[in-house]
C-alpha cells in the first residue's frame, strides 16, 4: 500500500513517466491473479463471460495497454465473486424446486 | 483497499439508484432503452416477455404493457429488474443487475422505454 | 424451501411442484417427476414425451412428421454399422466388449460400474472399447462416435429404457450428483437445466419450443437442423450450459455422465427412439 503511493507521489513530484508505468503492470498483475483464482474458486460454477474478461485483459495487457488491462481484469473479478456466490448459494437453493426433495 | 471500498460504494448507489429525482428521459434515452431490452447480448426481454413491436417473443413470462399504471413505483421496478429472485426466488428471471448483465445506467435506460409502453 | 414452494403455488408461476419427503429415493423420484409431467400435460400420453417438443406442439409435429420418409441421419446411421462391423486391427470388433454382440443395448445405458465406482455412458463404453483393443478414442460430441452411438441405438428401438441405481452408496452419489446438477442454477443468466426443462416446458423462449425433461435422453444421439450432422447427448447439455454463460464441462467429464444418469433414470420404462431429428 504505501510503495506504490510512495511511487505515485515521487513520479508525480518529478514527473517521471517511467516510474509511473511501473504502476499499472504490478495493479495489472495483481488484480489479474485475484480474478484468475476467484473463477477457479466457482469450480463447475464458472461464467463464460469471466473467462471472455480474462482473455480481453490478458491480451490487453500484452499489447501494452494496462489501463483497459486492469479495468477488464477488474470486471472479471466481480463476475467471478458472483459465480462463487451463485456457488454457495445454490448448495442449498438447488432444492427449491426439485422434484423429490 | 480502496478498490474494495469503491466498489462498495458502487453496490450501495446501485442498490438506491432511484433516489435521486430523475429528469424527463429524452427520445435517445428511450430509444437507447428498446435497443438495451431487445438485444440478445444484454436484456434479450422478448426472450419471455411480449412487448411494444417486439417480433419473436417468448411466453415464459407476462406481457410488459401498461407499465406506468402498473409500475409507477419506479424504485420498485428497478429493483426488481435488478433481482427478481429477491421477490420471486423461483422466478427463471435473471437478476440483471446483481449478475452484471446490465448496468444501472443501462436498467434506468430500459425503464425510460418501459414507461412508454 | 416448503415456504418456497408455497410462494410459487401462490403465484401460479408454475404447476406446484409434487410435495415429497426428504432424503427420496431414485424411484420415488421420478414417480413424482412423471407424475408432475402427466398434471403439467394431461393429454399428452406417456409414451409421447420420448418426442420432446413434438409432443407439445401440433405446428411442429406436422413439420417434423414430413420430414420422417427421409430422415437426415440415414446415411451416417449406415456409417455407424459399418464401423461397428470392420474388425480393429487386431481382428476383433465392437461386438466384443458389449453384452448380446451390442445389439439391442441401448436402453441399458448409462449404468452405474460397481468395481470402477463411476458411471459408464455409451459413448465411454464405445472408446474404451477402442482402446482396450489398441485403437486410438474417437473424439466425444460428433463424426464417429456419434455414429456408431446411433446405429447401436437404432438396434435398439423401441425397447424400454431401463436404468439401474445398484443399491450402493457410490451409485446413489453419482445420481444425487446428477440430480444437484440439473437442479442447480448456472450461468451469469442463473437458469438451471429445470428452469426450462421443468419449470416451462410447453413455452416458448425467444423462437425455441421448451421440452420436458422426461424423454429426453431417449432420443440421442440426434441430427440438429443447426448442427447440420448428429450429435451426443453431452453435446447438448454443453450447448444448453453455454446458452445460460456457464462454462461448459468437458464431454464425458463425471459431471455430465452423473447429469446423464440421474436424467436417463427419469425416463425409465420410456422407448428408445434415437436416432432422431431436431431443429
Ligand atoms: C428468462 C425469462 C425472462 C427474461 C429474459 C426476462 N424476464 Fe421479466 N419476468 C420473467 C418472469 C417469469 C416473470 C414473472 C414474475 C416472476 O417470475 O417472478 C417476469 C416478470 C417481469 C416483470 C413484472 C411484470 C408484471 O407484470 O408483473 C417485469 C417488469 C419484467 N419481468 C421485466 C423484464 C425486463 C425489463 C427484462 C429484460 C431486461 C426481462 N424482464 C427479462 C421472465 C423473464
Ligand atoms: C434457457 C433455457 C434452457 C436451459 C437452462 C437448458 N436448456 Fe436444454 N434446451 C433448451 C432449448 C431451447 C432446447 C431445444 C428445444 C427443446 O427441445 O427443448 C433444449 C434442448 C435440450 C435437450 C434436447 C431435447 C430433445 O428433445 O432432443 C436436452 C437433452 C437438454 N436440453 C438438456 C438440458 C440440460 C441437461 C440442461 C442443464 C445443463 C439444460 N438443457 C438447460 C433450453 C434450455
Amino acid at each position: 500500500m504505501k510503495k506504490p503511493l510512495l511511487a505515485i507521489g515521487i513520479s508525480l513530484a518529478l514527473s517521471v513517466p517511467l516510474v509511473a508505468q511501473a504502476g499499472p503492470k504490478e495493479d495489472f498483475q495483481e488484480v489479474y491473479s485475484k480474478a484468475e483464482s476467484t473463477h477457479q474458486d466457482a469450480g463447475t460454477f464458472q461464467w463464460t463471460i469471466t473467462s471472455d474478461r480474462l482473455k480481453s485483459a490478458k491480451s490487453a495487457a500484452d499489447s501494452g495497454d494496462y489501463e483497459k488491462a486492469v479495468a477488464m481484469a477488474n470486471e472479471a473479478l466481480k463476475l467471478a465473486e458472483e459465480s462463487v456466490a451463485q456457488r454457495k448459494q445454490q448448495k442449498e437453493a438447488w432444492r427449491q424446486v426439485a422434484i423429490g426433495n | 483497499m480502496r478498490k474494495g471500498l469503491i466498489s462498495v460504494c458502487l453496490t450501495t448507489l446501485a442498490l438506491s439508484a432511484t433516489a435521486p429525482v430523475f429528469a424527463e428521459p429524452t427520445q435517445a434515452d428511450i430509444d437507447r432503452g428498446k435497443e438495451l431490452a431487445y438485444s440478445r447480448k444484454d436484456g434479450n426481454c422478448l426472450a419471455c416477455h411480449k412487448m411494444d413491436d417486439g417480433k419473436l417473443t417468448g411466453n415464459i413470462g407476462p406481457e410488459l404493457a401498461d407499465m406506468k399504471a402498473r409500475f409507477p413505483d419506479r424504485e420498485l421496478l428497478f429493483k426488481r429488474i435488478w433481482d427478481e429472485t429477491q421477490f420471486n426466488p423461483m422466478t427463471v428471471m435473471p437478476p440483471f443487475g446483481r449478475h452484471m448483465i446490465l448496468s444501472k445506467q443501462e436498467i434506468n435506460r430500459i425503464i425510460d422505454y418501459l414507461y412508454t409502453l | 424451501m416448503l415456504k418456497a414452494k408455497v410462494i410459487l403455488v401462490a403465484l401460479g408461476a408454475a404447476l406446484a411442484v409434487p410435495q415429497a419427503l426428504a432424503g427420496a429415493t431414485p424411484e420415488e423420484d421420478r414417480k413424482e417427476t412423471v407424475e408432475y409431467f402427466k398434471q403439467m400435460f394431461p393429454d399428452v400420453p406417456f409414451e409421447e414425451f420420448v418426442n420432446g417438443q413434438y409432443a407439445l406442439n401440433e405446428d411442429r409435429r406436422k413439420q417434423w412428421e414430413s420430414m420422417q420418409d427421409f430422415p437426415p441421419y440415414e446415411f451416417a446411421v449406415a456409417e455407424g454399422q459399418e464401423m461397428f462391423e470392420t474388425p480393429f486391427a487386431n481382428g476383433k470388433t465392437y461386438a466384443s466388449c458389449f453384452e448380446n454382440g451390442g445389439i439391442g443395448i441401448r436402453q441399458n445405458y448409462p449404468y452405474f460400474d460397481t468395481e470402477k465406482n463411476e458411471v459408464i455412458t455409451l459413448e465411454l463404453a464405445i472408446n474404451r472399447c477402442r482402446e482396450a483393443n489398441g485403437e486410438e478414442p474417437l473424439k466425444w460430441k460428433k463424426g464417429a462416435i456419434a455414429s456408431i452411438s446411433a446405429y447401436m441405438a437404432s438396434t435398439s428401438q423401441g425397447k424400454p429404457i431401463n436404468i439401474k441405481v445398484p443399491d450402493d452408496p457410490d451409485a446413489l452419489a453419482a445420481y444425487q450428483d446428477g440430480k444437484e446438477f440439473y437442479y442447480s442454477r448456472r450461468g451469469q443468466l442463473n437458469f438451471s437445466c429445470a428452469s426450462c426443462h421443468v419449470q416451462n416446458p410447453g413455452k416458448w423462449i425467444r423462437a425455441d419450443f421448451l421440452s420436458p425433461a422426461l424423454g429426453q435422453p431417449a432420443n440421442f444421439p440426434v441430427h440438429r437442423s443447426k448442427w447440420g450432422e448428429l450429435g451426443t447427448l453431452h453435446r447438448r447439455f454443453a450447448g444448453c450450459n453455454n446458452n445460460v454463460r456457464a462454462e461448459p464441462l468437458p464431454a464425458q467429464s463425471e459431471e455430465y455422465r452423473n447429469l446423464e444418469y440421474f436424467l436417463t433414470y427419469m425416463s425409465n420404462g420410456l422407448p428408445v427412439v434415437g436416432p432422431a431429428t431436431r431443429p
